[in-house]
């Protein structure tokens, strides 16, 4: 106890290069082991004003908004796994906000080296290899909301920061390297902190406090993993008005251009048909639009996690076979030499998007050095599978919009990888067409969610150039598990929002008196594959033999994506439930949730199960 | 001559040229009318118009405002689709509760089937 006491006294005495005081907060740190969602973010109040703190909805904060003459306008904000961005409707048009190094465009990591965590937004590398020293956090956008199973978590282990699996389903282990000691955090915390540096720059430009955002995710973003998103956004202060997937926001944009050519008499009002793929550092998303009338109409979108990171990794291994051997360990030293290669192997995948080849010639420090030429076709080869897996998400949104090539009007590629010119040329020859010249494929994703920050916040404008509406599709289905292991849809895939749908179930033994409903959201025809959402049980079904009563399971998607599950039984020949019906919001699942479905079945097994009624 | 789409709300008139949009709303009547002689172009074009009128987004408070934008939806689900037009023309109604997502292609099948049937009574 004392001596707890005694750290408490020195932290506030004794300055920061004493070398007791670091071993003390050492100490406090391995203390506070767990992940801290406590991370005092009063520290910023010194950075800015009024005070922030980490809070939940605030009543008040809505009156104020709807007492004011004029609507608070939300900021639209693009969080990338490299960079990210924040753009604002400023009453004429689309404006994307500087940081005070005049960036449009800011590396997303945080760096724990000082006392006061800092992102990318305010804080000024010394040199790229700074970010790369083990102290700083990034690809946070990866991580959030995975878990410890996850192929995405175990390929991120090779980032010169800290992640640990124990392989059982429940959140890695993240961590920074400050002085020699492992400082945990979360990638919801790393996200707040640099959301946090968003908003003050945002507020400073603006000269106003900032609390609605509008933020751009990844399609294939679970419902779980919004959930981690809106939490950030609440550490941070910020209230998330939508989130929307990056390639409709882009398809946002293209509605509102269409609609200003027809106000410049350049263009006709007829339906065209848009195919937007977007590819970052972390994710690969492709949408197909219908757009009229400032109305954007997703058709179909498929997405996946794939990008830069892994086109740097392949190339890494490649210029390195031993690459994953020589960093198994993570001390200061193979943290430094991994930044090394990192920092040469990007720099040349750039300059491979507009060189044939490029010389490499890097010293690792640790007797290693890599000195050789590199060309595009390698370059290319290497990296043959995420060309493949891009060709497919393009092919498949194509064929779930139901949509040929002949019919495209216009063919977008956007993101951070755009100009990758492999990637260029399969969209072309998919879509058989030339690529569409009128956006910057960097700031098209943010100008759609300040687009839709600014139409969701109630704006218009006299000109109507924000008489617009995106019309969403569902990402991924939504189902529950029946007839044995199976994931059973009732909203299908890219269901047009808001959505309700139903679908009937029985029991699979006599007398059965409970079911249990287990809601996933995925593609897997196994329900486990799936992102376990929720679950719960339905009890006191009267006697009745196994095929008889009918379970009624529908679900609701309102145009704020909230979804909700609904549960009834009826036994035939009453429209009364003999039970009350269930109605569970979900997400429900917290962390830990990949044990849960495991858990669920050893427990239960098949005694609760249910099987889809066929219809007659 | 106007559809008639028992379980719809909406009543819809498609003038032909120019188009333009009389919307009504009927909760007791559920009729959907629409120009039979209206081209796909002019079907999209008055979609999309009363998308941006009846969208939840642009009704906030409205709790009406997702069913009536979901009645919608199946509207031009059909009236949209060149193919499920034809089959709509020939049978003249639709199973509401059968028009949602990978049913749909049942759904002709089953119109087709209903149609023959109906032609061999005559």
């Amino acid at each position: 106890m004392s001596s707890l006491f005694l750290i408490g006294d020195s932290d506030k005495k004794s300055s920061k290069s004493d070398g007791s005081n670091i071993q003390n907060s050492t100490f406090s740190k391995l203390l506070n082991f767990a992940p801290p969602f406590c991370i005092s973010f009063h520290q910023f109040e010194v950075m800015a004003e009024p005070a922030y703190t980490v809070a939940s909805d605030s009543e008040t904060t809505g009156e104020e908004k709807s007492s004011s003459a004029f609507p608070e306008i939300a900021i639209g904000i693009d969080i990338g796994t490299s960079q990210c961005s924040v753009a604002i409707w400023n009453g004429s048009q689309v404006e994307l906000l500087r940081n005070t190094r005049n960036q449009k465009l800011m590396r997303s990591y945080v760096t724990f080296k000082d006392e006061i965590p800092s992102g990318g937004v305010s804080y000024q590398l010394s040199h790229e290899h700074e970010m790369l020293s083990g102290a700083a956090i990034f690809n946070m956008k990866r991580l959030i909301g995975r878990v410890d199973t996850d192929p995405v978590v175990h390929a991120s282990k090779s980032l010169p920061f800290l992640v640990q699996t124990l392989d059982i389903g429940v959140r890695p282990f993240i961590a920074a390297l400050v002085n020699n000691i492992w400082r945990s955090t979360t990638p919801e915390e790393v996200l707040a902190i640099y959301l946090v540096e968003l908003r003050v720059m945002a507020e400073s430009r603006l000269k106003r406090p900032i609390r609605n955002v509008v933020l751009s995710i990844p399609v294939s973003f679970s419902r779980f993993q919004l959930t981690r998103i809106e939490r950030a956004c609440a550490m941070a202060g910020l209230h998330v008005l939508r989130l929307m997937p990056e390639p409709t926001a882009v398809a946002l944009l293209y509605a509102q251009q269409q609609q200003q050519l027809i106000h410049d008499n350049m263009g006709s009002g007829s339906e065209k048909i848009a195919l937007i793929f977007n590819m970052g550092a972390g994710y690969c998303d492709v949408a197909v639009t219908a757009t009229a009338g400032g109305v954007s109409h997703i058709k179909a979108l498929t997405g996946s996690t794939i990008g830069g990171e892994d086109f740097l990794q392949n190339m890494m291994r490649h210029l390195l076979p031993d690459y994953d051997n020589l960093f198994s360990s993570r001390g200061v030293n193979e943290i430094k030499s991994m930044g090394l290669l990192r920092v040469a192997t990007q720099d040349a995948i750039h300059k491979l998007s507009f060189e044939e080849s490029v010389q490499i010639d890097v010293d690792l420090g640790n007797g290693s050095r890599i000195c050789r030429k590199v060309n595009r076709e390698e370059f290319e080869e290497v990296n043959q599978k995420i060309f493949e897996k891009c060709e497919s998400l393009v092919i498949q949104c194509l064929l779930d919009a139901k949509v040929q090539a002949d019919d495209l009007t216009d063919v977008m590629v956007v993101g951070g990888c755009s100009y990758i010119p492999k990637l260029r040329n399969l969209v072309k020859s998919i879509c058989k067409r030339e690529l569409y010249k009128g956006m910057n494929p960097f700031e098209a994703a943010v100008s759609g969610t300040a687009l839709e920050g600014a139409v969701a916040s109630g704006i218009s404008d006299p000109f109507g150039n924000l008489d617009l509406l995106t019309i969403q599709a569902t990402p991924l289905g939504i189902g529950i598990r029946a007839n044995g292991n199976s994931f059973v849809p009732i909203i299908p895939r890219n269901t047009t929002m808001p959505a309700r749908k139903e679908l009937v179930f029985t029991t699979v033994r006599d007398n059965q008196t409970e079911v249990l409903i287990v809601v996933y959201e995925g593609e897997a025809l196994k329900a486990e594959e799936n992102h376990l959402l929720g679950y719960f049980k339905i009890t006191g079904l009267p006697p009745a033999p196994k095929g008889v009563p009918e379970i009624n399971v529908c679900m609701d998607i309102d145009a704020s994506n909230v979804l909700r599950v609904l549960a009834g039984v009826v036994l035939p020949g009453s429209q009364q439930p003999v039970v009350p019906v269930m109605e569970v919001r979900m997400p429900t699942v917290d962390d830990g949730h990949g044990w849960c479905a495991e858990a669920l079945h050893r427990a239960y097994g098949s005694n609760l199960d249910l099987v889809t009624v066929q219809k007659k | 001559s106007l559809y008639e789409v028992p379980g719809i709300k909406l009543v819809v008139c498609l003038e032909t040229p120019p188009v333009s949009i009389l919307l009504v709303l009927e909760p007791h009547e559920r009729v959907l009318g629409v120009d039979k002689s209206a081209s796909q172009q002019e079907i999209k074009k008055a979609y999309y118009k009363l998308a941006l009128r009846l969208h939840p987004d642009k009704n906030p408070g409205d709790e009406e405002a997702k069913e009536k934008f979901q009645q919608l939806q199946k509207v031009i689900s059909i009236l949209g689709d060149e193919e499920k037009r034809a089959v709509y023309d020939q049978t003249g109604c639709v199973d509401d509760a059968d028009l949602a997502g990978d049913v749909v292609e049942n759904l002709k099948t089953f119109f087709r089937a209903m149609y023959k049937k109906v032609t061999e009574a005559d």
